[in-house]
């Protein structure tokens, strides 16, 4: 028995391993340094709460904690809609329909590389693809990364257009609703927009909600589009907290407020994970479930 | 079974590390730079090979990210085994002279005797000889010349006719034709250079931590670049953005010749020339001179270094290679000028000699005028400081977004700046 237990530690040692060295280590040590002033070159020296109280007169540090909060609440329920829009349209019964459903997923794929955003750049670029398009129908050229509304969007839609993994938990989602439900609301004379908003979303709560928490946590992480495409500017409109904390651990050398900075962008995802599952027992159906406001 | 288990895992384990430190004995080489220094590095990297039968790994980047990437690198002890570095590196990497390998500890691998020594000063830190100067470079001004040519304006001999300069342009060449193109770093040298011919003062006063400018002085600081863009001189930061965030050299409109011109290290101009489209080329501008200037304010420094990683563990190596680049006639023939021209007496012999090192060249001609401008106040290594140089450019954004006036744009950059000279700049 003691001997199997040894065997499968030692199976799974790799991954034990990858999470002290990687993420265990990492994540404890850059609580310490978050408490010292730190140029990666000199010996540390503790400095308390300097970095925490330092944050609170820092410009940059308000300007960023804005834009990121305004690039999640723009690409999230983009994102999310768009994903179950399609998800929806491509679980009808199609000839072809899983060409489709691979094609959308594509992007998705790609992941976060810096190919696409590279890509993206040149897309959205005063001589880019998409001016040169709106040229073709007689409207003139937008700064689309040269004013801060538009760069801003730009940025987003490049996660809204990687929509496809959501999409396919969604589509998975579609189809385990039983189609006995519609089947009866169709006999009570029901349409399909009412099928939709009372069978199939309470129905699909649940992975909602679970796209829901992955993408905001994600977006609140979001680095390689900003940083590629716009260098977080103009005028530090897309500066995402993520390129903040970048530059002042990596560009300026200061990995004690660096590493304060992400604790604080830690601790308000957190906060925002912790708000979205208390809520969740007020709309997240589970089934067999007798919980949620109309339970009982 | 739990035997053979085990016994499968740790030659899986070993066959990994095996397989990490098989190329132990291969040596390290990094730079940053473009294409044209790129091709030449690794050919000469290649002969160093031919010639030592020994295998040199090379990492190379361009400018963006360099710095970011090494620091990582010297943080882990992970550095290569000879690096490219660059002067204001020196405070971060080695305050006290111990942050790299003093190169005159490898008399029999390398030779210095045709270094100026006043030169080898810049690189030496409590008495210890840590980055080797290449070559030496400054800031100037350089101009597309056809499209100077298209706008019938010879290049401008005072800052007036720079900023007459403008007007010109956009009225015969179009609105999007600008004498200039200049990004925040390149905004900072040249208004200094101004700011030094007018006043003597310099930006910065490393003895009192501190800027040397008065707060109106930075006010008028701030006003030479809202004139600039008024005036059409150079494009807004705004404009430059709606490009994406890329190298200058890399944006449609430098390669089309509608930013006609630069402030740039005349060791850099080469790879800005290279992007034009043919059969456009670039020529050296004169320097701008006021009338009773003492100094001209040119930014000065060390172009390049070399400097080998403390933690080498074949450093005699790393200094074999490094003596083959700038002092074997084979290193030096195959750099050619791709870190300007060499500092190294004889490598200058030797480019004489082949035809390389013709007053032709941009380089070579910036570097002629470069030494002919008087050179009173030294920039300060605090100058290109990273969260000054960020924080100068994010308030230049801001007037050109209308976000803030010249003046309160000059008050916060002073009042912030000031905080970061205090933090950088060490008693």
């Amino acid at each position: 028995m003691y001997e199997n237990q040894k065997l499968g530690l030692a199976y799974i040692s790799p991954y034990i391993i990858g999470l002290i060295v990687f993420t265990a280590f990492p994540f404890i040590s850059s609580l310490i340094i978050s408490f010292t002033d730190y140029d990666l070159i000199n010996t540390p020296s503790f400095v308390g709460l300097d970095n925490y109280a330092y944050m609170v007169s820092d410009d940059t540090f308000y300007k960023s904690l804005g834009v990121t909060f305004a690039y999640v609440f723009l690409t999230i329920p983009l994102k999310l809609s768009f994903a179950l829009f399609i998800a929806f349209v491509l679980n009808f019964k199609l000839r072809g329909i899983k060409a489709f459903r691979t094609a959308y997923y594509i992007p998705s794929i790609l992941g976060s590389s810096v190919a696409i955003a590279v890509l993206w750049r040149a897309i959205f670029s005063l001589d880019g693809l998409l001016n040169t398009f709106i040229g073709y129908v007689g409207i003139p050229p937008v700064a689309w990364l040269g004013e801060p509304h538009f760069a801003m969007l730009s940025v987003t839609l490049l996660r809204v257009w990687q929509f496809g993994s959501a999409m396919v938990i969604f589509l998975a989602a579609l189809q385990s609703v039983p189609q006995s439900q519609y089947e009866a609301a169709m006999i009570d004379g029901a349409s399909k927009w009412h099928m939709f908003t009372k069978i199939t979303i309470p129905l699909i709560t649940p992975v909602i909600f679970f796209n829901f928490i992955m993408q905001t946590t994600q977006a609140f992480q979001e680095f390689t589009a900003p940083y590629v495409i716009t260098a977080g500017g103009p005028a530090k409109s897309t500066y995402l907290f993520s390129l903040y904390i970048y530059e002042t651990a990596f560009k300026y050398f200061d990995m004690g407020y660096g590493s304060a900075l992400a604790w604080v962008l830690f601790v308000i995802v957190g906060i925002f994970t912790g708000i979205s599952f208390k809520s969740s027992k007020y709309w997240v159906f589970y089934s067999g479930d007798k919980g949620g406001k109309n339970g009982g | 079974m739990i035997k053979k288990s085990m016994l499968c895992l740790s030659i899986s384990v070993t066959l990994v590390a095996g397989a990490a430190t098989v190329q132990a004995d291969e040596l390290r080489f990094s730079w940053w730079g473009g294409n044209s220094r790129h091709e030449a590095t690794n050919a000469a990297v290649d002969a160093y090979e031919a010639a030592t039968n020994s295998v040199v790994k090379t990492e190379y980047t361009g400018w963006g990210g360099h710095l970011e990437r090494l620091t990582t690198q010297i943080a882990g002890k992970t550095e290569p085994d000879l690096m490219q570095t660059n002067w204001n590196w020196l405070p971060i990497f080695s305050p006290k002279g111990t942050g790299f390998r003093d190169l005159r500890d490898f008399s029999s691998q390398l030779d210095l005797s045709n270094f100026d020594e006043s030169a080898l000063a810049l690189g030496t830190i409590n008495g210890k000889l840590n980055s080797l100067p290449v070559s030496m470079a400054a800031r100037i001004f350089y101009y597309n010349k056809d499209t100077w040519a298209a706008a019938g304006l010879d290049y401008p001999g005072t800052w007036d006719e720079l900023m007459a300069a403008g007007p010109v342009f956009k009225e015969k060449l179009g609105d999007e034709y600008y004498p200039l193109v200049l990004e925040g770093r390149d905004v900072m040298a040249m208004n200094r250079s101004y700011m030094v011919q007018k006043y003597g003062i310099p930006m910065i006063d490393e003895s009192k931590r501190s800027f040397a400018y008065s707060e109106d002085q930075m006010v008028e600081f701030f006003t030479l670049y809202a004139d600039m863009i008024k005036n059409h001189v150079a494009p807004s930061q705004k404009y430059i953005s709606s490009y994406g965030a890329a190298n200058l050299y890399e944006h449609k409109p430098w390669i089309n010749g509608e930013w006609a011109g630069l402030y740039m290290w005349n060791s850099a101009i080469n790879k800005y020339g290279d992007n034009l489209k043919p059969p456009m080329t670039m020529a050296l501008g004169s320097y701008p001179i006021m009338d009773g200037a003492e100094s001209s304010g040119i930014f000065y420094k060390p172009g390049l270094m070399f400097s080998i990683s403390k933690n080498s563990e074949q450093p005699e190596e790393a200094a074999r290679l490094l003596n083959f680049l700038l002092n074997e006639k084979a290193g030096i023939e195959i750099m050619g000028l791709q870190r300007s021209v060499p500092l190294n007496s004889y490598a200058r012999e030797v480019l004489a000699a082949n035809g390389t090192l013709n007053s032709s060249d941009l380089t070579v001609a910036g570097l002629v005028q470069i030494n002919q401008l008087v050179k009173k106040i030294p920039t300060s290594g605090y100058f290109e400081n990273p969260q000054l140089v960020s924080l100068f450019q994010e308030n230049i954004e801001q007037i050109d977004h209308g976000q803030k006036t010249v003046e309160e744009a000059a008050k916060d950059f002073y009042k912030q700046g000031q905080r970061i000279l205090r933090k950088a700049i060490k008693d």
